[in-house]
């Protein structure tokens, strides 16, 4: 665990814990199902909040919380001559993520990098800033989830304020990673106790939830290849049944990818960032009609270098942390697990 | 059934006479099965026919896949309902009826995850219409799960205007614009979408009210008359927006007025391309 | 909120037509404190707005050497540029920028200096050739080589003829074969055909090129075959851009981002470079 990092018995369940947070008058967001979907949603009330133990994860990523589908970055009123620009407000109120699961908290510290590169994105950082996120630590993970591939774990620390694990009684353990954890800590202090030097904490559910997992993969072997590889049929192979819809883009906690449009009424309008996909051939296409990524094997190998070359090569990091979304969703079971496993198989070409 | 399925389409492959089949092979995840397209006899050996083949092949048969048009058919492996959407290709000038080998399928039905894909429910045709070749045996038709296809749909016109209102607003409100409704749909075909042309901008691409209403509205529209109900786009949503409800009663509205179901005969014109002179007017009003 | 998107406002002080789909905005800053501080070098570029249409990229066409605007150059293909076609002076439009790196123009001094241009490709380029004729005593000889489909095709036709007229630039132009008119007084042929004819020494010199790919293409080959260094070649790329920031993700070219490494890349940049672009 990270240095620092403090330790508190929850006294109560998740429901209860939601509920101190909302009688607090916190803006809380957490799993919530919408009809047959679950997705991150206000909470009004704490029994509306899905219970850890009950969800592997959500259909969409917390991403959407800093960086949303689409917001405004510029807004502008127009007379002939007389133009205005304004800075839109930043619809960021402070909030109270809970449930996320490891996999998801981590993104958020690996998109920091690009949205913080030459330019910071204030849009993203002021949401970064006023939100606190509370993660629980997988109880269970499905076939789709590679997590320990991209060295990450169900009980991963990273980017989360405060991380809940429950230790073999079932008792909620909160693990303190920031002040920001720590402020929520004493805001719900009837809550909690501090763990005393004696009691329990391990559990080995989540070494289990590990093992069950797929085999975790070779990163610096998979990236050996794709530097070797940007020429390869494998790439036609593996496009060749992808449907080139961007199911895997918009639900990756990582892509982050956008469009800028304009949209007017009347005597004004705004500018908006939307969600945008490499998987698109409009994506690139310059105004000439020249495409440089025309066809979707072409796309898909973007996609794939993207997440395990490129950003590597610029941040250090994996742009995958493995919550397994795009395998769950792609209609046509393309899965990129699979797909870097293969070529890791076949070794290093082209030497 | 595999077995046969592999046999042919080696058989298929090694005699030359297709330039690739298209079916399916084993997924990665439990229920869930691949898209294989085979250029050689070798690859032929993983295909696989089980109820969890619910994907519809057909969509591999527009343009922009490169997969017809080519000096020999290409073979694709299709259910029966699958087999409409065929049809609809023809009918479209999307497809010639010699680029492509049909390895007709019989069905029983399959599963979307763990139940029956709702579009078996109202399924009427177990065996195909017409093929190239078949595979397995001729099973037995039967009346459909549900007495009316159109059930769903009557239920939500029988809704109130503010309830259908705002049922079709929570569920367009989850509408992220992914697209993969278009991308899994055979139909949706166009070289350039309507959501996409930007000159002038028809739709909004933002994911706001305003923007996923018109998508979803004018994505029905344009299959109006045209949809088969495979349900791809139902199953591509990953935000479980139920899409062919839309497509049903925009299928149900043209049934009223032409008597006419999408997909059943490769001759016939959809009526929105038609003209007669006894159409019905009952919508000028 | 330091707002990374959001615009400068530009009044449009003079409008050119250059070719019969080409113009060129003369720009000055409406905030007086933008226009003072605003500085750019040559190669950089901006995301010029017509606002409720949207951003479009290009370079910024006028030198640094010349204070108080900024100029840009466009072909109307799109939906902001025949937006922007349709502004008239004294209309307002959005800048940002600049992006980009630029050219390495310290390293030209006391060269000599081949520039090629092809159409609208001379816009990046003439950032630079007029930083290098204001500072002219910096650089060797100066040869300016543009050609264009046609006649008609020819930007800063004003220009071209100041730079044929001056002693201290050789200037050659040339128009592709049939192209060209009964008055015309150039060369006919295509530009890297008529670079291998003017045949530029490559000793102490530099080449820098813009214009359509195709084009690019074979002047590469044609400086090789002069026995240039890919090192001595230097060229823009112009990748689709949205945010010209480094974080929309659309103008990679491997790992590289053209918005934020380039646009200015030599041609040995350019080789180590995935076929991307």
């Amino acid at each position: 665990m990270t240095p620092g990092m403090k330790k508190y018995k929850l006294k109560t369940g998740y429901t209860e814990l939601v509920q101190c947070l909302l009688q607090k008058g916190k803006n809380v967001i957490a799993p919530k199902y919408s009809g047959r979907t679950l997705l991150f949603a206000k909470i009004d009330n704490a029994a509306d909040a899905v219970l850890p133990d009950k969800y592997v994860n959500t259909v969409r990523s917390a991403k959407e919380f800093m960086f949303p589908v689409t917001e405004p970055i510029v807004e502008f009123s127009y007379g002939n001559k007389d133009v205005k620009v304004f800075d839109p407000v930043v619809e960021a109120d402070e909030k109270i993520i809970v449930g996320l699961r490891p996999c998801d908290a981590a993104a958020f510290t690996v998109i920091d990098d690009i949205f913080n590169y030459e330019y910071k994105d204030e849009f993203y950082f002021t949401r970064r800033r006023n939100a606190v996120l509370i993660t629980f630590a997988c109880e269970t993970s499905d076939e789709a989830c590679f997590c320990t591939s991209v060295g990450l774990s169900p009980e991963s620390p990273q980017g989360s304020d405060i991380l809940f694990k429950k230790n073999s009684s079932g008792t909620y353990i909160a693990y303190t990673n920031s002040e920001k954890g720590e402020m929520v800590i004493r805001q719900a202090e009837e809550l909690f106790e501090e763990l005393t030097e004696s009691e329990e904490e391990n559990n080995s559910i989540y070494e289990e939830v590990s093992r069950s997992m797929r085999k975790p993969l070779d990163t610096v072997k998979i990236k050996e290849w794709l530097d070797k590889n940007f020429e390869s049929t494998k790439w036609d192979e593996y496009a060749s049944r992808c449907l080139g819809c961007a199911s895997c883009a918009f639900l990756c906690p990582t892509c982050h990818c956008f469009d800028i449009v304009d949209e007017v009424k009347y005597e004004g309008g705004l500018r908006r960032k939307n969600w945008d996909a490499c998987q698109f051939p409009l994506f690139t296409l310059h105004a000439s009609g020249h495409n440089p990524r025309d066809i979707q094997s072409k796309r898909y190998r973007q996609r794939v270098m993207h997440k395990f070359k490129y950003y590597s090569d610029r941040f250090n990091k994996t742009l995958c942390t493995g919550c397994g979304r795009c395998v769950r969703s792609c209609p046509v079971n393309l899965d990129i697990y699979q797909v870097v496993s293969e070529i890791t198989m076949e070794g290093v070409e082209n030497e | 059934m595999s077995n046969d399925i592999r046999q042919i389409a080696h058989a298929l492959l090694s005699e030359g006479k297709v330039s690739s089949v298209i079916g399916y092979a084993e997924g990665s995840l439990k229920g869930r099965v691949q898209t294989l397209i085979a250029h050689t006899a070798r690859e032929a050996e993983k295909f696989i026919f089980n109820e969890n083949c619910v994907n519809n092949l057909a969509v591999y048969l527009t343009k922009s896949y490169g997969l017809i048009n080519k000096d020999k058919p290409a073979a694709v492996f299709l259910k029966p309902c699958d087999i409409k959407s065929v049809t609809a290709l023809i009918q479209e000038h999307q497809l010639r009826r010699e680029d492509v080998f049909i390895i007709g399928l019989s069905c029983q039905g399959v599963k979307n995850g763990n139940v029956m894909a709702g579009k078996c429910m109202g399924c009427s045709i177990h065996n195909p219409q017409y093929y190239d070749a078949i595979v397995g045996e001729t099973v037995e038709e039967k009346e459909p799960g549900i007495s009316d296809p159109f059930a769903k749909v009557k239920e939500i016109e029988n809704m109130t205007t503010q309830e259908r209102w705002d049922f079709w607003m929570e569920q367009f409100d989850k509408c992220i614009r992914c697209y993969a409704c278009r991308q899994a749909c055979p139909l949706c075909y166009c070289e350039e979408c309507i959501v996409d042309k930007t000159q002038p901008r028809w739709i909004e691409s933002s994911s706001h009210p305003i923007g996923n209403l018109s998508w979803h509205l004018i994505r029905a529209f344009h299959l109006a008359g045209r949809c088969t109900g495979c349900g791809e786009c139902d199953r591509a949503c990953h935000q479980n927006i139920p899409l062919s409800l839309l497509n049903m009663k925009m299928g149900k509205e043209i049934f009223e007025l032409y008597g006419y179901r999408p997909g059943m005969d490769t001759e016939a014109k959809p009526p929105l391309t038609e003209f007669k002179m006894e159409d019905s007017e009952e919508f000028i009003r | 909120m330091n707002n990374i998107y959001k615009p400068y406002l530009a009044k449009i002080d003079e409008i050119r037509e250059e070719t019969p789909d080409t113009k060129t905005f003369r720009l000055s800053f409406t905030d007086p404190r933008v226009a003072e501080n605003f500085s750019f070098k040559a190669g950089q570029f901006g995301e010029y707005s017509s606002f409720g249409e949207g951003e479009s990229t290009f370079c910024i066409a006028s030198s640094p050497t010349r204070k108080g605007y900024i100029e840009c150059s466009f072909k109307a293909v799109g939906k902001v540029t025949n937006a922007l076609k349709n502004k008239d002076v004294g209309d307002i439009i959005g800048f940002r920028g600049p992006y980009g790196n630029s050219f390495p123009i310290e390293d030209m001094y006391g060269k000599n200096i081949i520039f090629i241009g092809g159409g609208i490709g001379l816009a990046p380029l003439r950032s630079l050739i007029w930083n290098c004729l204001d500072l002219r005593e910096n650089f060797g000889e100066v040869t300016i080589l543009y050609g264009a489909r046609s006649v008609a095709d020819l930007c800063y036709k004003d220009e071209l003829k100041e730079w044929e007229e001056r002693a201290d630039v050789n200037f050659v132009k040339t128009v592709d074969p049939g192209g060209e008119t009964s008055d015309w007084t150039g060369k006919i042929g295509f530009v890297p055909t008529v670079l291998k004819e003017i045949a530029p020494k490559p000793e102490n010199a530099v080449a820098v090129t813009c214009g359509p790919p195709i084009m690019i293409k074979y002047v590469l080959e044609a400086l090789r075959d002069l026995g240039f260094d890919s090192s001595q070649v230097v060229t823009t790329l112009e990748n689709r851009m949205k945010c010209g920031l480094g974080k929309c993700g659309r103008c990679n070219v491997g790992k590289t981002y053209v918005c934020i490494d380039g646009p200015v890349f030599t041609a040995r940049e350019l080789e180590a470079l995935p076929v991307d672009f």
